[in-house]
C-alpha cells in the first residue's frame, strides 16, 4: 500500500497543472535570481521531515550543497531545529510546538495546523516580504491559479499567512476493455444510453467467451464515489449529472452546498439503484476487491485517473495479454466533461511571528526550485560535488531541497516530462528520441517504445511497458490534451464547530443510507428522509457556518 | 535486629523491583495525568494549563451523541460473546488435546492451530473476504449443495457471528496454551490413584483436571472482564462496512471515524476514562464474587 501510495505521490506531483492558464510569465534563461548577502548571517530554523533520503556522505539536510550555495550567496544560514523520521512523528512535533508555543522559524503543516497556528498567533503575515523580494518562480505559481491560491492562504479576508503547496489535478475518465467490445461487437460508448448498452452486453453476453456467465459491466469502490484522484470512484457519474459525494460546492445562487444532499445526487443513486439491479454493478460491491475484478477478467469497465494504465491495469494486462484497457470520457451536449475537483491546497509553508527575516524564508524557497532545476549551473555546480550528474539531472532525493516546496513548476515547458514524451510519440521518433531525454521520461518512454513497437508480438512486451504506453502518453493526453474539463469547484475543507459534533454522525447516516438504496434494501424514499434528517440534525447549521466561513 | 536482618535479605529482590516500577511510574501513572483532558475542552495550541474546564461536558456530549445506545449495545453484545468464547473454547480444547497420546501429533495440532494468533487482522480481512465473496471458495461451496449465496460482510444478520467465529478461530489455540500449561502442573499421582479406583477418562476430566485447572479459569475470567467494553477495535476496523453499522459499529469504531473530524484528545479520554473506570469496577466485584464464593482470589 506504501509503495502505491508514494507512486501516486510521485505521479501527483509530476502532474502539477494549474486550473487556468494565464499571462503570468516565468522565464529561468537568466539565471538564478540574485539577492543582496545581509551583512551579518541571518539563521532561519525549520521542523521537518527527513524521510527516504540517501545524503552524500559527510552531508546533512542542512549541510548540503543547497545550504552551502545559499550560505554563500545569501549569507542566510539554514538550521534544522528538529527533524521527523515520518510524519506522523512531524505532526506530534507539531503538536509539541504548538503546546509549547515554540515554533521554529519555518513549518510545513496541513490546513487544520495552519488555522490552529494563525489563531494561536503564532504565524507571521507575509504580505510585506512577498511583496518587496524578488521571487519570479513563487509569484508565476501563485499567479497562474488566478485567485484560488492567494484566497487559500489568506485568514479573515487579507494577508499571505503562507506559501501554499498547490495540489494536482488528476481527473478521472472511463476504462473500457476494447476486447470485449468486439467479442460483443459494439463501440467505445459516447453517451450514458450507449455505455448502459455496453454493460448490458458485458453481463449477458459472456465477452470473455468461457461459456458461464461470470462477468460485469462497472467496478465501483466500497464508498460509491467522493474520492480523488482515485480508482473505481463513481464521479465521472455524479460529476455529469453536476454533483458529486462529500464535498461542499456552489449552488445556482453561489451559496455554499453540500453535494451529498443535493437532489442531482438523488437522480444518480437512482441511476446506480437501476445499474445494481441489473447486475452491472457486482452485488457484494462492498466486500469485494475491485482491482482483483478488474485485473482478474471480471470486469470490463473502471473509472479512474490516468495512471490507472500503470496500476492497477498494467498486472491485468500482464495476467492476460489480450486484456486491451483504454481510456475514454462521455461528453455532455456541450461537448464539456464535467469533473470533480479536489482541495487546490495541498500544504502550507508558515512563518513563525518571532521570525525577524521572512523574506529570507521566501527566497530560501526560491532557490531551492531554481537549484533543484539547475538553472544556473555556472553559479550552482562548484556547490554540488555528488548531487547532479553531468548532464544536470539529480543523483539525490527532492527531499534535499531545503525548504521543500515544488519540485517543477507548472506549463514550464523545458521543465515538464510530459512534453518530450508527447513529442516523440506525436513525431513518432521511436529510439531516436530516446538519445537526448532526460533520465526520468527516458524510463517511462523506453517501456511505452517497447510496447509500441512490439504491439502485435505479447512476448516482447510486459504489462508496465503497457502501462507506460497507455498510461503516460495515451492516458494523459486524454486528459491534458484532448478533453475540454469543467472542474466543478470543490470550496470548503476546514471543520466547523457544528461539524466537530456532528459530523461523524452524519457521515455515518449518508453512507449506511447511500448502500442500502443502491443495493435496494431501503427506497429512494428512505433517501429522502435521510437528507431531511441530515438537514435537522445539523446539516442545517453546519451550512451557515460554512458560508458565514467563505464569506458567502 | 530481626527487622534489619530481613530486609538484608530481602535487599536484592526490592531492588529488582525498582525498573517494572520505574516502568510502571513513567509509561503508566504518569501519564494518567493526561485524564484532566478528559474534563476540558484541550486545545494543544493552550496546553493542560491554558485549555478551558468544562467539567462533565464531554461526558455529556458523549450521552447525548444519537447513536450512542446503539454503539454501547453492540459493543457489549460483541464483546461478552467473544469473552463466552474466548473463556470456553480454549479449556475444551486444552481438555481434548490433552486426552491425546501420540505425543508428535498433539505437539503438531498446538502448533498449527496458534498461529493464527500471529497474523493480523488486516491480513486476515483480506482473507476472509476471499473466502467470503460471492465468488468465493464458501459460497461455492454453499450454491453446489443448493443454498443461497450468503454475504457476511454485508448482512447484519451475518455480521456478528462472522466476527465471533473468527475471532474464536483465531484465538483458541494461542488461548489453550495456558491451560495446556496449567495442566501439566497437576500432580500425576491424583490420575493414578483415580484410575486405581477406577475412575473413567471423563469422571478424571471432571474431578481432577478442572478443578486442577479452577484457578487459571477464574483468573482467565476476571481479566477478560476488564476488556467487556472492547470488542476488538482491530478485526472489526478492518472488515466493517456502512452496511453493518446497524449491528457492528461500536464505541472504538465510532470514535476512530470521529477523530477523523478533527484531533478530538478530550473525547478520546473521555471515552478512555469511562471504559477503564467500568473495567475496574467490573474487576473488582468478581474478585469479590470469586473469594467469595469459591476461594480463589488474584488480590
Amino acid at each position: 500500500m506504501k509503495k502505491i501510495l508514494s507512486l501516486v505521490l510521485l505521479l501527483s506531483i509530476l502532474a502539477t497543472i494549474p486550473m487556468s492558464a494565464s499571462a503570468a510569465h516565468l522565464s529561468w534563461e537568466n539565471g538564478a535570481t540574485k539577492y543582496e548577502p545581509y551583512p551579518e548571517t541571518v539563521t532561519i530554523t525549520q521542523g521537518r521531515t527527513v524521510e527516504m533520503t540517501t545524503v552524500p556522505t559527510g552531508d546533512a539536510h542542512d549541510n548540503s550543497g543547497f545550504t552551502r550555495y545559499i550560505e554563500a550567496a545569501t549569507n542566510i544560514k539554514l538550521v534544522n531545529e528538529w527533524t521527523a523520521a515520518n510524519g506522523e512523528i512531524f505532526n506530534t512535533r507539531v503538536g509539541l510546538a504548538l503546546n509549547e508555543k515554540n515554533m521554529p522559524d519555518v513549518l510545513n503543516v496541513n490546513y487544520q495546523t495552519f488555522a490552529e497556528l494563525y489563531e494561536a498567533g503564532m504565524i507571521q503575515d507575509l504580505t510585506e516580504a512577498y511583496n518587496a523580494t524578488e521571487l519570479p518562480t513563487i509569484k508565476y505559481v501563485m499567479e497562474s491559479w488566478g485567485d484560488t491560491l492567494t484566497k487559500a492562504v489568506s485568514r479573515d479576508g487579507s494577508g499571505i499567512w503562507a506559501i501554499p503547496y498547490p495540489n494536482t489535478y488528476q481527473r478521472d475518465m472511463y476504462w473500457i476493455r476494447r476486447d470485449w467490445l468486439e467479442a460483443v461487437d459494439m463501440e467505445i460508448p459516447t453517451t450514458y444510453a450507449e455505455l448502459e448498452a455496453v454493460m448490458d452486453a458485458f453481463v449477458n453476453k459472456d465477452p470473455d467467451g468461457d461459456g458461464k456467465n461470470n462477468t460485469y459491466g462497472i467496478s465501483m469502490s466500497s464508498k460509491v464515489a467522493g474520492g480523488y484522484n482515485a480508482a473505481h470512484h463513481m464521479n465521472l457519474l455524479f460529476a455529469y449529472h453536476g454533483t458529486g459525494l462529500r464535498y461542499w460546492t456552489y449552488d445556482e445562487d453561489g451559496k455554499a452546498v453540500y453535494s451529498s444532499v443535493q437532489p442531482e445526487t438523488r437522480e444518480v443513486l437512482a441511476i446506480l439503484r437501476d445499474w445494481y439491479q441489473k447486475g452491472y454493478i457486482k452485488k457484494d460491491f462492498v466486500a469485494a476487491d475491485a482491482n482483483g475484478d478488474v485485473t482478474g477478467g471480471k470486469v470490463g469497465i473502471m473509472c479512474g485517473p490516468w495512471w490507472m494504465a500503470t496500476w492497477p491495469l498494467n498486472n491485468g494486462v500482464a495476467n492476460d495479454k489480450n486484456a486491451d484497457w483504454w481510456p475514454f470520457v462521455i461528453k455532455n451536449e456541450e461537448g464539456i466533461v464535467p469533473v470533480n475537483s479536489q482541495n487546490p491546497v495541498n500544504g502550507y509553508i508558515v512563518v513563525s511571528k518571532d521570525c525577524e527575516n521572512p523574506e529570507a524564508v521566501l527566497k530560501v524557497i526560491e532557490l531551492g526550485i531554481e537549484i533543484w532545476n539547475m538553472v544556473d549551473p555556472d553559479a550552482f555546480m562548484p556547490y554540488m560535488d555528488g548531487y547532479f550528474n553531468e548532464d544536470l539531472t539529480q543523483k539525490v532525493g527532492n527531499n534535499l531541497i531545503p525548504i521543500m516546496w515544488l519540485k517543477q513548476v507548472p506549463f514550464l515547458e523545458d521543465n515538464d516530462p510530459l512534453h518530450e514524451l508527447f513529442k516523440a510519440f506525436d513525431e513518432n521518433a521511436g529510439e531516436a528520441a530516446l538519445e537526448a531525454m532526460t533520465p526520468e521520461v527516458k524510463g517511462y518512454y523506453a517501456g511505452a517504445l517497447k510496447y509500441w513497437l512490439n504491439k502485435d508480438n505479447p512476448d516482447a512486451w510486459g504489462g508496465n511497458d503497457w502501462g507506460n504506453y497507455v498510461g503516460w502518453y495515451v492516458g494523459r493526453s486524454l486528459e491534458f490534451r484532448e478533453t475540454e474539463w469543467y472542474d466543478i469547484p470543490s470550496i470548503f475543507h476546514a471543520t466547523t464547530d457544528t461539524m466537530v459534533a456532528r459530523w461523524t454522525t452524519l457521515q455515518s447516516m449518508e453512507e449506511e443510507t447511500m448502500m442500502k438504496v443502491i443495493m435496494g434494501q431501503q427506497t429512494l424514499d428512505d433517501w429522502d428522509a435521510f437528507v431531511d434528517r441530515w438537514y435537522s440534525l445539523g446539516g442545517e447549521t453546519i451550512t451557515e457556518e460554512v458560508n458565514a466561513s467563505l464569506g458567502l | 535486629m530481626k527487622r534489619k536482618t530481613y530486609l538484608r535479605n530481602q535487599m536484592q529482590y526490592y531492588s529488582m523491583l525498582l525498573i517494572p516500577l520505574g516502568i510502571l511510574l513513567v509509561f503508566d501513572i504518569t501519564p494518567m495525568f493526561g485524564l484532566v483532558m478528559a474534563f476540558q475542552n484541550y486545545k494543544p495550541t493552550l496546553g493542560f494549563l491554558g485549555s478551558n474546564w468544562i467539567g462533565l461536558g464531554n461526558f455529556e456530549f458523549i450521552l447525548q451523541l444519537p447513536e450512542i445506545w446503539r454503539l454501547a449495545g453492540n459493543t457489549l453484545e460483541i464483546a461478552v460473546l467473544k469473552i463466552v468464547c474466548d473463556l470456553t473454547i480454549p479449556v475444551i480444547f486444552a481438555l481434548i488435546l490433552n486426552e491425546v497420546k501420540n505425543q508428535k501429533y498433539k505437539r503438531t495440532v498446538q502448533t498449527i492451530v496458534y498461529l493464527p494468533h500471529f497474523l493480523s487482522w488486516v491480513i486476515l480481512a483480506t482473507l476472509f473476504r476471499n473466502l467470503l465473496s460471492s465468488d468465493g471458495v464458501i459460497n461455492q461451496v454453499i450454491r453446489f449443495l443448493g443454498g443461497e449465496t450468503i454475504y457476511p460482510f454485508t448482512d447484519n444478520r451475518l455480521y456478528v457471528p462472522f466476527l465471533i467465529i473468527t475471532d474464536a478461530w483465531k484465538g483458541f489455540g494461542y488461548g489453550a496454551i495456558i491451560y495446556l500449561a496449567a495442566i501439566t502442573g497437576i500432580d500425576p499421582a491424583l490420575y493414578e490413584s483415580a484410575m486405581m479406583d477406577g475412575a473413567t477418562r471423563i469422571q478424571r476430566i471432571v474431578h481432577i483436571t478442572i478443578p486442577g485447572i479452577m484457578p487459571i479459569i477464574v483468573l482467565k475470567t476476571m481479566m477478560s472482564l476488564g476488556s467487556i467494553l472492547n470488542a476488538g477495535f482491530d478485526q472489526i476496523f478492518a472488515t466493517y462496512n456502512p452496511l453493518v453499522y446497524e449491528t457492528g459499529d461500536i464505541i472504538d469504531t465510532y470514535i476512530y471515524r470521529f477523530g477523523l473530524v478533527q484531533r478530538q484528545y478530550s473525547l478520546s479520554a473521555a471515552i478512555g476514562m469511562i471504559k477503564s473506570v467500568i473495567a475496574a469496577i467490573l474487576i473488582l466485584i468478581s474478585n469479590f464474587l470469586a473469594t467469595k464464593f469459591s476461594d480463589y482470589r488474584v488480590f
